[in-house]
């Protein structure tokens, strides 16, 4: 399986760069039979990178250790799903996991076009793709090979670190993998309209389903990274600012502004020029964020194998920028459109501000994370920004992005009368300072997180309003009943509504991240069997303890009764395991999630007589977060089902 | 082995692959010519319009923008579909020309 893997990797890298000579001989020769033998040949790379992708797989489910990868990543022990899942626990299988997704993408695009004839676009969109492709196989061939052999054969791998022993693992890198390839088709899209001179909105409206796609890919991956963190790394938070999770938020926030002035365009044929900067950004920002985690050029939890890749990744992405401003500078005039915002009072110019506001929440972003190594340039020491400059920083551009979530459903196209704002308004902002004096009441003094309950309101009331506004409005005209006039705006304007259900999704987030940041509660102690440690409300009783095997560990477990008011309410087991090959235990987070908070606990220490340490916190409303960020990926679905066709 | 099967792949996918380059040359579809360009220029701004005249509409009966804010839009807008419809009859008459 060894020689299949290497030369399924080099066929694959072979048949790419035969489809681009292909393509390129097509547009030369204006023969469009070169053109699909350069799409065949695409599709044949997608096989070969398949191949090379199932040779990978067999070789950890067999324990081929032999292969430096699979014995540095797995071992004997490895339950068979963290197997299959080791594919992409290191560089060599993440870049090898990239090219294979890359190449079904592309497979997905050229089935997607099978019934338009090619014309003088289509060949520079598989140019793009291919070149992309042609980058990642040409790493694996040459740079960072999976299938490097050991000169001796290990009894057993090492094992996968237990870290990534966890189900969160098995979704979030491939599903963040998703969110940055993804963009590469829209991307592609939009340099063969550069190139090609096609200045309409039709780029933007092929690729509505990619842009969209992979921003919910890439926020699943988001969530899922925070939710892993947070039950799995035991300190207690799900976002630190690290340099990777970083990686993976830069491009969601300049993607999640393209796809704001992408509407602009498709509504007004405005704004094109800006719509080639944001998704050429954001395809550039998903390159360095994958750049980023595996070069080890920052150190991070997430570095779990770093080797000499940077070098090649600034190349490429060098080529892309100079690229790509050379032919925005080329194509600048027939892109430059005459028509404007007329109005600041108008949803364009709400969403001109959330662009300005998101860009620089990224740059401020990717300021602090490359600051270690702008630092060691100028200085020689290696400086690190910490999480509280990325707080100071980006908290009050968050809030005006959340002030800004609020205002635009209210606010109509291109003109809107201040008498009709002030209407609009009134009920939403009496909603906003009432939850904002009973907040006050309750005892919440602080700015930030009370800015961040009176603006969730705010933007909870103004989706709500306009909502009612719809439906009263829908009734009036079909005489449909409240729920039918609801039901079928939702569907029938589902770009609209699943909008809103991404910006409420967002005010839940919002609430949650306050809330269990500024009101957390923390508690340590050390107990022996039948002593209690109190926090908040909650007395956690120290009951039992345990030790048995299981899969490729061996679990130390203690149970704590949870009392509230005297009673018995609930019970938890904190663990502490030993993995099969690991060098270090690792703890194994308990915890008891409500509406209200969640109550966090673990088993830092196991001392004599089987005396436990515990860290406890309670959260409060974190679990709006996990809830807020549902809805956010529930309303982007909504926003792509496609409409059914008339047939004309 | 592995090496006889992955031939015998290679040479499946090579076939599949150039087989297209071996059948009789057929132009691509040429680019738009200007007159083409100039037409699809007024469908996309006809489109825009009528589509803007659908937001101002909804935004109406929504409560976002005043009676005579919509109108004067819808005027404006109307306007600009006229004026697309009759440069479009003026390119008809050109081509036929």
């Amino acid at each position: 399986m060894i020689t299949f893997g290497i030369l399924s990797q080099i066929a694959a890298l072979f048949f790419t760069l035969l489809s681009m000579g292909l393509l390129l001989s097509g547009l030369g020769r204006n023969n469009v039979r070169l053109v699909q033998a350069g799409k065949r040949g695409l599709l044949s790379a997608m096989a070969a990178t398949t191949l090379a992708s199932i040779a990978l797989l067999s070789l950890f489910l067999t324990d081929s250790f032999q292969v430096e990868y699979v014995a540095s990543y797995s071992d004997r022990a490895l339950p068979l799903f963290y197997k299959i899942t080791a594919f992409w626990a290191g560089q060599k299988g993440s870049l090898l996991f990239w090219a294979w997704v890359l190449s079904l993408f592309i497979g997905m695009v050229i089935f997607n076009n099978r019934k338009e004839p090619d014309n003088r676009n289509t060949p520079y969109v598989y140019l793009v793709l291919a070149g992309t492709l042609s980058f990642f196989l040409f790493l694996l061939c040459a740079v960072s090979n999976p299938f490097d052999t050991l000169n001796f054969l290990p009894r057993d791998g090492q094992g996968l670190n237990p870290m990534l022993q966890n189900p969160g693992m098995i979704f979030h890198p491939p599903i963040l993998f998703f969110g940055y390839i993804g963009f590469t088709v829209p991307y592609a899209y939009a340099i063969a309209a550069m190139i090609t001179g096609n200045t309409g909105v039709d780029w933007i409206r092929k690729t509505r389903v990619w842009n969209v796609l992979s921003w919910i890919f890439l926020s699943i991956g988001i969530i899922l990274g925070g939710q892993w963190a947070y039950v799995e790394l035991g300190w207690g938070g799900y976002w630190a600012w690290d340099p990777v999770e970083n990686a993976s938020f830069i491009p969601w926030l300049v993607s999640t502004a393209f796809i704001h002035t992408a509407i602009i365009q498709e509504r007004r044929g405005i704004m094109k020029v800006w719509n080639m900067v944001l998704i050429q950004l954001t395809f550039l920002l998903c390159i360095f964020g994958t750049y980023l985690v595996r070069s080890g050029i920052l150190q991070s939890v997430h570095d779990f194998g770093a080797t000499g890749l940077g070098g090649y990744f600034i190349i490429f992405m060098v080529i892309a920028t100079i690229g790509g401003i050379y032919l925005l500078a080329e194509s600048y005039n027939e892109f430059k459109t005459p028509g404007s915002v007329e109005s600041y009072l108008s949803r364009e110019s709400t969403f001109l501000f959330n662009n300005v506001i998101l860009l620089a929440l990224a740059f401020a972003t990717l300021l602090g994370t490359v600051f270690p190594i702008i630092s060691e340039a100028v200085t020689g020491n290696k400086l690190t920004v910490g999480q509280p400059f990325f707080n100071q920083v980006n908290t009050p551009l968050f809030l005006m992005l959340v002030l800004l979530t609020g205002i635009c459903p209210l606010i109509g196209w291109r003109k809107a009368s201040v008498s009709n704002l002030r209407r609009n308004f009134l009920r939403p902002a009496i909603t906003a300072l009432l939850a904002g004096i009973i907040m006050a009441a309750f005892g919440i003094r602080e700015l930030y997180p009370l800015l961040a309950f009176t603006l969730s309101a705010f933007v909870g009331a103004t989706i709500i309003q306009e909502y009612i506004t719809a439906i009263r409005s829908r009734k009036k005209l079909s005489g449909e009943s409240s729920a039918l006039a609801g039901l079928k705006l939702l569907w029938k304007m589902r770009r609209r509504y699943g909008g809103h259900i991404v910006h409420f999704g967002l005010a839940m987030m919002v609430v949650g991240i306050a809330a269990s940041s500024a009101y957390k509660l923390e508690s340590q102690g050390t107990l022996r069997q039948g002593e209690s440690l109190s926090i908040g409300d909650f007395v956690l009783k120290y009951e039992s303890f345990r030790q048995y095997e299981k899969y490729n560990r061996t679990i130390y477990a203690a149970t704590l009764g949870v009392f509230r008011d005297g009673t018995r309410i609930d019970e938890m087991e904190a663990e502490r395991r030993y993995y099969v090959n690991a060098k270090q235990p690792t703890t194994e987070v308990a915890i008891r999630s409500t509406l209200v908070e969640d109550l966090y606990v673990t088993m830092p220490g196991i001392g004599k007589g089987n005396e436990i340490t515990l860290k406890v916190a309670v959260n409060p409303l974190l679990i709006w977060i996990w809830f807020g960020s549902g809805l956010m990926v529930l309303g982007g679905i909504l926003a792509i089902i496609p409409s059914r066709r008339k047939k004309s | 082995m592995e090496i006889a099967i992955f031939l015998i792949i290679s040479a499946v996918l090579m076939a599949y692959t150039l087989l297209p380059a071996f059948r009789p040359a057929e132009p691509l579809l040429l680019d738009v010519n200007a007159l083409q360009r100039r037409r699809n220029a007024l469908q996309q701004e006809k489109t825009h319009n009528l589509k803007a005249i659908k937001d101002i509409d909804f935004d109406l009966a929504t409560d976002k923008i005043s009676t005579e804010d919509h109108e004067e839009l819808r005027t404006l807008l109307s306007l600009k579909i006229a004026d697309a419809i009759e440069a479009e009859k003026r390119l008809q008459e050109e081509e036929k020309v």
